[in-house]
């Protein structure tokens, strides 16, 4: 009984996640996980936490907003050391010659590759994340609605697909496993420390004064730059469901990054398996 | 009419060859300067077909091309000119990999799967039932490790594992690159026999190899490439006579000999003596020539036609000696040796 296209991809992505989700690079990282989103999302339900700038989160939607600090931290980094070798690994092998000469498309094949190592992030951050939830509720009693809830998952979903996404195409092109890793956490280190100050010298080369919360100038510079950011989008994606922060982008700009943060990374995949030699 | 047909259909040569051409491509040492982007070693204007049921030799000194040229075979690579035909069609790299089972030369397979899992892997990506998976361990002789790790595989289990993975589907052709490293002599001769069973069946196999001994007992043909080029191609036989081996014979004897006084020096390849025996390679030894040695006293002890080895042939091709063989491996060597006008550098 032969299986159709898609069915063979989700076999194999089925196969790739298997392997991941038992691996000692994921059970390293679990209590990583636990700390930094189940953990963090602990600590805003305290109801005497204070958080500087005198905010007090108020409901649960605010509380996981402040939780997503963790998930920036934690989720993108376990998404970069899952897929840093996803491609380089089986190259240096030798097992990548041997699964390019099977007749199933390079594209079926990069889109199980990408769909695999996605569910190996995404199961463990989502479980985090309904730990998270779990925490809000013990400690405050109070849920977060399904549309916030389903906005949460779907920003860590694409969050971590994106990271996912840059770190194959980092393997793609590495011939050794360092220079994945160092591509992987260079990607993750800009964008997760060192975007600030992109955001600050653009501002300060545009005139606007540098990191003033109150200037409307500076907040709407530093949300369009975010938009550049997956971290950033990631955030803007979350404010969907914010009432009380308004940086000046709107939700077509949002969606229309989130389209093209999942494309073109995903073309530019494709292409370059597409065109791999060995 | 139709038998027409049909006869005419079965004189197309399974696999077919034409003047496939592709270079490796050296990465500028800045990426974003494509243009100084350079080519390096590859496999130039190779030309040669096979019958069904054909098992060709592939030879060559390290860095001659055979491994790329059985990765375009394969359709892993995309060749950057010439053709490559199943029975007289032009085939597509998909098609390609859809009749061929290609065995790479270095699978280092690792970590904590199993066979059976590699190989129901390798039928899903293959388009082939998950239930064969257990037939081809079998037909490998990884029953005995079915479930260990595959880092507990020794180099030569890993072989068959790669075997394996190449016999799924039950291809048309095979491509083996360097298959008997890291076996035993017993798997090896086994091997041989599977490829020789296949062979029965009809399978078309193209086998590089640098254990020339293995290779020599296997095949119907070889291949010789040099430098990315193939020099010579043919039956051992007919490689043979072009390269000048047909003539030559071994003759063996007893006591002194004056070889000199038989030969000419340049139909003397090689002699040997001692105070009791001599041993001489010779061009040229009819049976005139014999009977006029022994008329002259001499005791033979054998007269053999040479027969030549493929390290024999592949100097003889490639014009090399043994000691540049071993230390011509450079990546960037290629230099033609068939002119070449649309060569970018």
């Amino acid at each position: 009984m032969r299986m159709s296209e898609i069915k063979r991809i989700l076999v194999l992505a089925s196969i790739i996640r298997k392997e991941h989700m038992f691996s000692h690079r994921t059970k390293i990282m679990l209590p990583i996980l636990l700390l930094f989103i189940p953990g963090f999302a602990w600590g805003f339900s305290d109801p005497n936490v204070v958080l500087p700038g005198g905010i007090q989160p108020s409901n649960a939607m605010e509380i996981l907003y402040y939780t997503s600090i963790g998930v920036l931290f934690s989720a993108t980094i376990f998404a970069v050391l899952i897929a840093h070798d996803g491609i380089s690994k089986e190259r240096i092998s030798g097992v990548l010659e041997l699964r390019l000469s099977q007749p199933m498309s390079r594209s079926s094949q990069t889109t199980a590759l990408v769909w695999g190592h996605w569910q190996s992030s995404f199961i463990p951050i989502l479980a985090c994340s309904i730990l998270a939830i779990v925490a809000i509720f013990v400690r405050r009693d109070m849920l977060p609605t399904i549309v916030e809830m389903l906005c949460f998952v779907v920003a860590v979903g694409v969050l971590v697909l994106w990271y996912t996404l840059l770190s194959l195409i980092a393997s793609s092109y590495a011939t050794e496993q360092s220079t994945s890793i160092a591509f992987g956490i260079g990607t993750w280190f800009l964008f997760t420390f060192l975007w600030a100050l992109v955001t600050s010298m653009v501002a300060f080369a545009s005139g606007v004064a540098v990191g003033q919360p109150n200037d409307p100038e500076w907040i709407q510079l530093e949300g369009y730059l975010d938009l550049l950011s997956p971290n950033g989008v990631f955030h803007h994606l979350l404010e969907t469901q914010m009432p009380t922060i308004e940086r000046g982008v709107a939700t077509s700009m949002t969606i229309f990054a989130i389209a093209l943060w999942s494309i073109a990374p995903w073309y530019i995949l494709q292409r370059r398996i597409q065109h791999l030699s060995l | 009419m139709p038998h027409v047909y049909i006869a005419l259909a079965m004189a197309e040569p399974r696999l077919e060859v034409v003047e496939l051409k592709y270079r490796h491509t050296i990465s500028p040492r800045i990426p974003l300067f494509r243009r100084s982007a350079r080519y390096g070693s590859g496999v130039l204007d190779c030309t040669f077909s096979l019958q069904r049921g054909e098992i060709l030799g592939l030879v060559g000194a390290n860095g001659a091309g055979k491994t790329t040229l059985l990765r375009l075979i394969a359709g892993i690579l995309q060749r950057q000119a010439g053709e490559i035909r199943l029975e007289g069609n032009i085939a597509t790299p998909l098609e390609l990999r859809s009749i061929i089972g290609h065995m790479p030369e270095h699978v280092r397979w690792n970590g904590s799967r199993t066979p059976l899992g590699i190989i129901e892997e390798f039928c899903i990506l293959s388009d082939e039932a998950t239930n064969t998976a257990e037939k081809i361990i079998n037909l490998v002789g990884l029953t005995g490790q079915i479930d260990e790790p595959l880092h507990r595989l020794s180099q030569g289990m890993r072989q068959r594992l790669s075997l394996g993975v190449a016999l799924i589907g039950s291809p048309d052709i095979l491509l083996l690159d360097e298959p008997f490293n890291g076996l035993d002599p017993i798997a090896s001769a086994s091997f041989q026999k599977l490829l020789k069973s296949l062979q029965q069946k009809g399978v078309t196999i193209i086998v590089s190899s640098h254990f020339v001994h293995d290779l020599s007992q296997l095949v119907d043909r070889i291949a010789i490439m040099h430098r990315g080029q193939l020099v010579e191609e043919g039956t051992m036989e007919e490689v043979s006579s072009r390269l000048g081996f047909s003539d030559l014979y071994r003759i063996e004897g007893m006591g002194s000999f004056d070889i000199e006084a038989h030969f000419d020096e340049e139909h003397i390849i090689e002699y040997a003596h001692s105070p009791e025996s001599w041993s001489a390679l010779v061009r040229g030894a009819s049976q005139q020539s014999l009977q006029a040695i022994i008329t002259g006293g001499a005791s033979i002890v054998s007269w053999t036609p040479y027969q030549p080895s493929l390290v024999d042939l592949l100097r003889s091709a490639t014009g090399l000696e043994l000691e540049e063989m071993s230390f011509e491996v450079s990546p960037q060597i290629l230099v033609p040796l068939r002119g070449d006008g649309d060569e970018d550098e």
